[in-house]
């Protein structure tokens, strides 16, 4: 077997890492939290008033926007995700609120180029990306914020507070 | 109920954004040995290394809702470590960074209890040898030694960490064993001269 010359030994973590971290994490919000309460129910007139504070942003034909005919029986709100991709083959939308999932929630051709979907959501605040052909992870180019997503890039947020 | 390490990453993700944030302390488990190792090798000070990788453990929880499935919990987290530690070096000039604090904690850590005085003298010596030479390689080449040849990591994994190319990742990793050779050779002239 060869020798590795650059050996060095592993070295352990210090006794008492783990206690020192969930010290801290016990007295923080739940992760990505932020102040903004998450998938509270709303009150079923809440949603107008939303309308007006959020994106409706359709540059280049790429948006997500709200859809004002909110459906108080499911007590959320409708948001559609839309995303220009006229070349793609398939797109579908991965965020917090399906786990990441990349088949979660496939979004449909409208035939000129546009894919969408339209799902249901509380209030609170979510991170989602388009999967475009199950390779490529782009975001919204219609969201008003972004977030790191640890790996240098960035992550749509959508608040729906 | 499911043995610790039979509950998968995703899983943990899923409890801890359900509000169960014992869950996270799995993963601290699962992962403070490797992420301390790096962090200990990258900034050199045991001490600061501790406050680090416990700041690192915290920022994965407050950013858990960003990540995503596309990668391995493991690699997202040694890159919150390795963006933690660059932080850690801006502060302060690498001068700063004591290579005596490296051996107290370290030295005993370094002996097997299979050593003889003398074997685990040698072992020791060499293993601050090497420390100290990867320590002198500039960050750039540091991390990417440490991120494959410590941790074990392949180039597609490492990309994802520090966010480069193949390619320039290949080249660091070949000009930082390059330089831990040539130190490594000087090392050794040094102590047969003495």
């Amino acid at each position: 077997m060869k020798k590795d010359i650059f050996y060095v030994p592993r070295v352990k973590a210090p006794e008492g890492l783990s206690e020192s971290v969930m010290a801290r994490i016990t007295s923080m919000e739940e992760p990505g939290r932020s102040g903004h309460p998450q998938r509270r129910w709303i009150a079923p007139y809440l949603p107008f008033a939303m309308a007006a504070m959020l994106l409706l942003a359709y540059g280049l034909g790429v948006a997500t926007s709200l859809l004002l005919s909110s459906r108080p029986e499911q007590r959320g709100i409708m948001v559609r995700f839309s995303l220009y991709a006229p070349k793609a083959e398939k797109v579908t939308l991965a965020g917090d609120f399906n786990g990441w999932s990349r088949e979660g929630d496939p979004l449909s051709p409208r035939g000129d180029g546009v894919w969408s979907v339209i799902i249901p959501l509380n209030s609170g605040r979510y991170e989602y990306m388009f999967l475009v052909d199950g390779k490529t992870w782009l975001p919204d180019p219609g969201a008003v914020r972004y977030t790191d997503d640890g790996f240098g890039g960035k992550n749509s947020i959508l608040d729906l507070v | 109920m499911k043995e610790i390490r039979q509950i998968s990453d995703e899983e943990i993700i899923r409890k801890c954004l359900n509000g169960e944030k014992e869950a996270y302390r799995i993963f601290i488990e699962r992962y403070e040995d490797k992420i301390f190792n790096l962090i200990y090798r990258y900034v050199g000070s045991y001490h600061s290394a501790q406050d680090i990788a416990q700041e690192s453990f915290v920022k994965a929880f407050e950013s858990l809702k960003s990540f995503r499935n596309d990668a391995r919990f493991s690699t997202w987290l040694y890159r919150i470590a390795v963006n933690k530690c660059k932080d850690f070096l801006k502060d302060r000039r690498r001068d700063d960074v004591s290579l005596e604090r490296i051996a107290a904690p370290a030295s005993s850590r370094y002996s097997s209890p299979f050593d003889g005085p003398e074997e685990g003298f040698l072992r020791r010596e060499r293993a601050m040898t090497i420390n100290r030479a990867i320590l002198a390689l500039s960050p750039m080449y540091r991390e990417a030694f440490l991120l494959r040849h410590m941790e074990g990591l392949s180039y597609y994994e490492m990309r994802k960490i520090l966010g480069l190319p193949i390619n320039t990742l290949k080249m660091r990793v070949f000009r930082a064993r390059k330089s831990l050779r040539k130190m490594l050779k000087s090392s050794s002239r040094q102590m047969e001269s003495r």
